[in-house]
């Protein structure tokens, strides 16, 4: 029986929730089933880690080992005329894309960083900015293999009862180790963006609702500290694919899609400045307020930006969360049905004025109800808040992190745990299950 | 938002602690040696803390061959610690001047050698996590050996001298190493004792220790005047110690 590595730290990427554990990280199948001997032999079952891009305790084990699956990341296969791509688990959306974007194709389902893998997408089943026209990422995938026993490759194919057991179930007992998606092809690397501010809550979500026909992409940046009759207030962004034409730049390489990291209706340097202000508080209430004022003076503006800089705009300020040690912080997104979704995030706007703890970054986005078994989308909106961790904080924050729950509990919302850091989606299963 | 870890804490002062985490809303996994009390108190504070998040886990710590379990339990169940607090802690009176070598033994083991191996996988633990706080529930009475009680005086020194060892040991991971050395608590194990004075009540005493915890305070009394007291008995000479002989 072989020993289990020394401990160490793993971190949700809150970098609140961390575990002290033995971590495999094997290069090839034949390690990961050398692995998973190791910790049968040991009597520990592991947690699978991706990129370990959740915020929380998804892909944490404080019981026991990790396996971190981002050594598992060739690209095996691909099929031109369908776009499938067949993948080793580990591999990153952002490696994908960089490998995918000079033949003309684009993830169908990207999130709000590259630097996720898509083993972690699956088992969580990611959404993006398209989740009202294009659902989650298992919408999209073909077929997952996973390593059934510790010994033998299994093909699940999309469709049948075992693949729907494997979409968005975060304690997979066995891992996944490819996945094959259907990439979309596009005619260029561009999206003609549009900016447009939403006054307050009701404009902000009549206004998501209105686009998702017509616009592929459609989110809502929210400024939370904006009350009475502001509250909810918005600036919205909508896109579609920027069509071909003749004499433009295609912008099918990386270095042109990276180019454009700087220019769009957001300043990247002003939403990620805001971003550092967060640990320290309220200045980011400016920040909010300048990003909102600015798509007003510009009204309806239009503008190309590049797949990367609309979809990852946060990764061009590497180790961004690592502002918020020693406490970390937290995420919270509240996912409810259409029409309770008005009163609900009121409810949550006002509880965290009340309660003093203001999420500085706040984004709104509209799904459709999800078709996997163990999903959280639902037919509606979501909003997802973040807060730091602070000692001055901590009762209100969980205070307000219980509020949320009941709320979602209370008009048949989800909770999503991909964000989860404070258990919320165990306590809304308990609650229902016992209801 | 912390994750707390009490080590005994089914009465007294440390059943005190459970109640003030558990009213802040935070994790509190409680180790006790009788699961009757421990579940009674476990449901008690689940149902006037329904923001926290407590549990329990049976743990006689003068049995050590469960203490590695349940400590990996409680970290299972707790899902990370911030602070990790051993506040199990027994006291035989006695004549004052009998020795009783079995609960001289057992007041070792408990206070002190239960305390070395709980808090040891603590220490190893928090090091690797690279922040936190370690805690122990010292005494005053650690401090000097006196007539009535020398085993009691040998297990906090050596429970306080530990903790002093850790505190030099982790402080370059992160992690904080305190010492509490409460002063008089109104408890059962004070309870009915002669010659008592300045005594905390011990919701009061649990509310100060887990402020001054908070602020990550290293060694530290419930009142501050205790200080005072605690300097001069270090530092009285033997003869005196010898005459006055406080118990
Ligand atoms: C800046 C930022 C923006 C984000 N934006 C979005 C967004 O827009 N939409 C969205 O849906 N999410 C978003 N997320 C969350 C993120 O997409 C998910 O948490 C995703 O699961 C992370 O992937 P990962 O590879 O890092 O997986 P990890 O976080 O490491 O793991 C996620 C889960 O998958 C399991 N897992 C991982 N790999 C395997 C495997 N090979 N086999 C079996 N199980 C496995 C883990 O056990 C864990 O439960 C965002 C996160 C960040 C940090
Ligand atoms: N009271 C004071 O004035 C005073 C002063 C200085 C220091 N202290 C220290 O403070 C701590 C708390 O004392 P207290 O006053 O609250 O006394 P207490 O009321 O007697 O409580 C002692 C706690 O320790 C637990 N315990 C004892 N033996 C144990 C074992 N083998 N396994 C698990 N748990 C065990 C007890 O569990 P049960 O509930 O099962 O009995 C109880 O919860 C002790 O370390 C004590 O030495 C107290």
């Amino acid at each position: 029986m072989s020993a289990l590595p020394p401990p160490e730290r793993v971190e949700g990427f809150g970098l609140y929730n961390v575990s002290v554990s033995p971590v495999f990280r094997p290069g090839s199948l034949d390690a990961l089933r050398e692995a998973l001997a190791t910790c049968a032999s040991n009597g520990s079952k592991p947690v699978f880690r991706g990129a370990g891009r959740s915020y929380g305790d998804a892909s944490t084990n404080p019981a026991g080992p990790v396996v971190e699956m981002t050594g598992l990341n060739a690209v095996a296969g691909f099929d031109e005329a369908s776009g499938i791509v067949r993948a080793g688990a580990g591999l990153t959306l952002g490696d994908l894309w960089k490998w995918s974007i000079p033949r003309g194709f684009w993830p169908p389902v990207v999130t709000g960083t590259m630097h996720v893998t898509l083993g972690g997408a699956v088992a969580m089943n990611v959404h993006g900015k398209n989740g009202w026209k294009k659902g989650t990422i298992g919408d999209h995938v073909e077929s997952v293999s996973i390593l059934r026993d510790g010994c033998r490759v299994e093909e699940i194919a999309h469709g049948t009862r075992a693949f729907d057991d494997v979409v968005g179930n975060w304690r997979l007992p066995d891992p996944i180790v490819e996945v094959s998606l259907k990439l979309k092809k596009v005619a260029t690397g561009y999206l003609d963006v549009e900016a447009t501010a939403a006054p307050n809550l009701a404009a902000t979500l009549a206004g998501l609702d209105g686009a998702k026909e017509d616009w592929d992409y459609v989110v809502g940046w929210m400024d939370c500290w904006a009350s009475g009759r502001s509250l909810g207030r918005s600036v919205l962004h909508v896109a579609n694919e920027h069509p071909a034409k003749e004499g433009e730049p295609r912008g099918l390489s990386v270095e042109e899609q990276v180019a454009d990291i700087h220019t769009g209706p957001v300043p990247a340097p002003v939403l990620l400045l805001g971003l550092k202000l967060t640990a320290a508080g309220p200045q980011m209430r400016f920040v909010n307020f300048g990003k909102y004022a600015a798509s007003l003076l510009g009204g309806r503006a239009r503008t190309r930006q590049s797949l990367v800089a609309y979809s990852f705009l946060l990764d061009y300020l590497p180790g961004w969360n690592e502002a918020y040690r020693p406490g970390g912080f937290i995420q919270y997104q509240l996912f409810v049905p259409r029409d309770a979704a008005e009163a609900a995030f009121e409810r949550a706007l006002d509880l965290q004025h009340e309660m003093g703890v203001v999420s500085s970054l706040a984004v709104v986005k509209r799904h459709r109800a999800d078709r996997f078994s163990r999903g959280y989308a639902l037919d509606g909106f979501s909003l997802a808040l973040d807060f730091p961790v602070t000692r001055k904080n901590a009762s209100r924050l969980i205070a307000l992190a219980r509020a949320f729950d009941a709320l979602l509990l209370s008009c048949g919302g989800r909770a999503y745990k991909a964000k989860d850091c404070v258990g919320s989606v165990e306590r809304l299963a308990a609650a229902r299950g016992a209801a | 938002m912390k994750r707390v870890i009490l080590v005994g804490a089914t009465d007294g002062l440390g059943k005190a602690l459970a109640e003030v985490y558990a009213e802040r809303g935070f994790w509190v996994t409680i180790l006790g040696r009788s699961r009757e009390k421990l579940e009674a108190l476990v449901a008690d504070l689940r149902g006037r803390f329904p923001v926290a998040t407590v549990n329990g886990v049976v743990c006689d710590v003068a049995d050590a061959a469960r203490l590695e379990p349940a400590f990996h339990e409680a970290i299972a169940v707790t899902g990370h610690c911030d602070l990790f607090l051993y506040n199990a802690g027994v006291m035989h009176g006695g004549d004052g001047v009998t020795s009783v070598p079995a609960l001289d033994a057992e007041t070792m083991e408990v206070n002190a050698v239960a305390a070395v191996r709980l808090l040891g996988l603590a220490a190893n633990w928090f090091r690797v996590a690279g922040r936190g706080q370690i805690g122990g529930i010292s005494s005053i009475a650690g401090d000097r050996g006196r007539s009535g009680n020398p085993a009691y005086n040998a297990s906090k020194a050596a429970l306080s001298t530990f903790l002093e060892g850790l505190r030099n040991r982790l402080a370059p991971f992160g992690v904080t190493v305190s010492t509490v050395k409460p002063g008089f608590v109104g408890t059962r194990m004070t309870a009915g004792k002669p010659g008592l004075f300045w005594v905390a009540p011990a919701a009061e005493a649990a509310r100060i220790i887990a402020d001054r915890l908070e602020k990550r305070h290293e060694v530290f009394y419930v009142y501050r005047r205790w200080a005072l007291l605690g300097l001069a008995m270090r530092h009285a000479p033997r003869f005196l110690f010898k005459r006055l002989g406080p118990p």
